[in-house]
């Protein structure tokens, strides 16, 4: 750490543990941002080692480099660190699969990092939107169960949607 | 917490309702096809409220020269048409010109110059209502009165998931024709007819000259303003010249009340321009001969709570001096007031202080607006009433 004359306080770490055993060295400025671990931080108190049993390396290391991202943009309050954050965001999701998006999303939300959460979410929204609904199925893998029939019903019903 | 429901082979429910309830209309009316539990989230009332939380919302203008639709402006691009709305022939062919009463949760409400018809309309899924006659044909007042006197007020009631319309006489009942008219009639979606509610004493009183309140009805605008489930029309009265106060009256969709909310004691009401909504506040703009001035309600209801949230020096600012109704809006991170004048829409800017226009117009009529998914036949099986 430098010791430089900035307003710098005492950072305290924290040790994180994903489910693979993967440990993650953290500021708690930085992990705090996730809803899940500023709980423990307040209720447990002095605890230095969180262990994270629903989370894998892979996408914990990706969570907290998001947050640290944007714990970092956040301490100089220029005006324009909305647009840093957004631009960074953009490249942050642009080039997920979906596989990574999806259990990025799900890590996301098991750490209530609400944030992250709405980016990733209007992220698979804007994938699917215009969408047809056999790419829809295809994507999330869902077979269709309505009785023969009921779908033409449904269809006949919002044609112009499908116009 | 116990184990999620997952309906697809990734992403638990919760994730999915996100997900979707950030889609546009169209999108998610092809969507009910896919499979049984995303038909029946899609159709939930709670959806349609959290759908239309995340959409944006916008202004939508209806120019009288060009009839056949509307336009929708956005936060971002105001002026620049976003996009459109035909209007369904079911409703143009009854009456070419509307006027526009309101826009709540995604659906607009029109009416004909007498008040005859009045249509609710979901421009984003296209569902046209159209609701039983107001007026026994009787009573109906002649057009002159109906104009002056006469208001219809729109809105949602978010505690029963009901859209209500009312219409009210405000005038002093001169004429024999009035004095029949004295009650206030309300329609709900749900039972889907208008019940009368007994004029409330603000409403009726002798001692005030509500003929000249509610100000201003000219055929060009929608005047009321709905915030916290309430339809709001601004008010002068208290006689004549000097002494003259400003309030506004506000309507319960849910209890069906009528209150007065007062405005700051220094304002007077001659000088209050009009009514609007910034910040899901209630607001009034306001001319002090020095600057205008833009007034907020941090609070609902607290008279105490009146800021004044903005002044504008008058030297810079574009709207004019003259009697014209403005609104104060905010449109996302944006603020604007809207105003008119030489038959044209202006929006002004206040954060850039820049002023935009309609391109060529004559009565331009304008709504908050933003999409919904909301049915009119609500989870009843939609049957042969087709657009």
């Amino acid at each position: 750490m430098s010791s430089s004359s900035t307003t710098t306080t005492t950072t305290r770490l924290l040790m994180l543990k994903a489910s693979d055993g993967v440990t993650f060295e953290v500021e708690e400025a930085v992990a705090t941002k996730l809803g899940a671990i500023n709980n423990m931080v307040e209720e447990e108190g002095s605890e230095d080692l969180i262990c994270l049993p629903n989370v894998n390396g892979k996408f914990l290391g990706m969570v907290l480099e998001w947050c640290k991202k944007h714990a970092n943009n956040n301490t100089n309050s220029d005006k324009g660190n909305d647009e840093v954050n957004k631009w960074w965001d953009k490249e942050f999701v642009m080039d997920l699969d979906q596989n990574t998006l999806y259990h990025l999303l799900m890590a996301a939300d098991y750490l209530s990092g609400t944030e992250l959460v709405d980016l990733l979410t209007e992220k698979v929204a804007s994938m699917i939107r215009g969408k047809k609904v056999e790419e829809i199925r295809e994507t999330f893998k869902i077979k269709s169960d309505f009785l023969p029939g009921q779908e033409e019903e449904i269809r006949k019903k919002n044609s112009w949607a499908f116009e | 917490m116990k184990e999620r429901k997952i309906v697809t082979c990734f992403l638990p429910e919760d994730i999915i309702t996100e997900i979707l309830s950030r889609l546009d209309v169209k999108s998610l009316m092809r969507f009910k096809c896919v499979c049984k539990s995303w038909q029946c989230l899609i159709c939930g009332p709670t959806f349609t409220r959290m759908h239309f939380d995340h959409q944006p919302s916008s202004v939508i203008v209806f120019d009288h020269f060009e009839i056949t639709k509307f336009s929708v402006h956005g936060s971002q691009n105001f002026g620049e048409k976003s996009s459109t709305y035909k209007i369904p022939k079911k409703i143009s062919n009854e009456f070419p010109t509307n006027l526009v009463i309101d826009s709540d949760h995604g659906i607009l409400c029109l009416s004909d110059y007498f008040l005859h018809n009045v249509y609710l309309w979901n421009p984003a899924t296209n569902e046209v209502k159209k609701l039983p006659p107001l007026v026994p044909p009787s009573t109906s007042p002649r057009r002159e009165s109906l104009c002056l006197n006469f208001r219809i007020g729109f809105g949602f009631d978010p505690l029963t998931n009901d859209f209500k319309v009312l219409g009210l006489y405000f005038g002093i009942p001169k004429t024999e024709l009035l004095k029949s008219c004295r009650e206030v009639m309300v329609y709900s979606l749900r039972t889907n007819c208008w019940k009368t509610i007994e004029k409330p004493h603000l409403l009726s009183s002798p001692n005030q000259s509500y003929h000249t309140s509610l100000l201003p009805w000219s055929d060009y605008y929608k005047t009321s303003v709905i915030v916290n489930g309430r339809i709001h029309w601004m008010s002068i009265f208290g006689g004549n010249d000097q002494g003259q106060s400003f309030g506004i009256i506000a309507f319960d969709l849910n209890t069906e009340v009528f209150s007065l909310i007062n405005s700051p004691q220094q304002v007077k009401g001659p000088t209050v321009k009009g009514i609007g909504k910034m910040s899901e506040c209630l607001s009034f703009i306001l001319d002090t001969r020095e600057s205008i001035e833009i007034w907020v309600m941090k609070e609902y209801g607290v008279t105490e709570s009146w800021i004044k949230h903005m002044t504008i020096d008058i030297v810079k600012c574009p709207i004019p001096r003259s009697k014209c109704f403005c609104a104060p809006l905010s449109l996302g991170n944006k603020s604007y007031v809207l105003f008119h004048s030489y038959n044209k829409l202006f929006w002004y800017d206040l954060k850039s202080n820049t002023l935009g226009h309609s391109p060529s117009a004559y009565s331009i009529q304008f709504a908050l607006y933003a999409e919904s998914i909301g049915s009119f036949w609500g989870d009843k099986p939609q049957d042969d009433k087709k657009r």
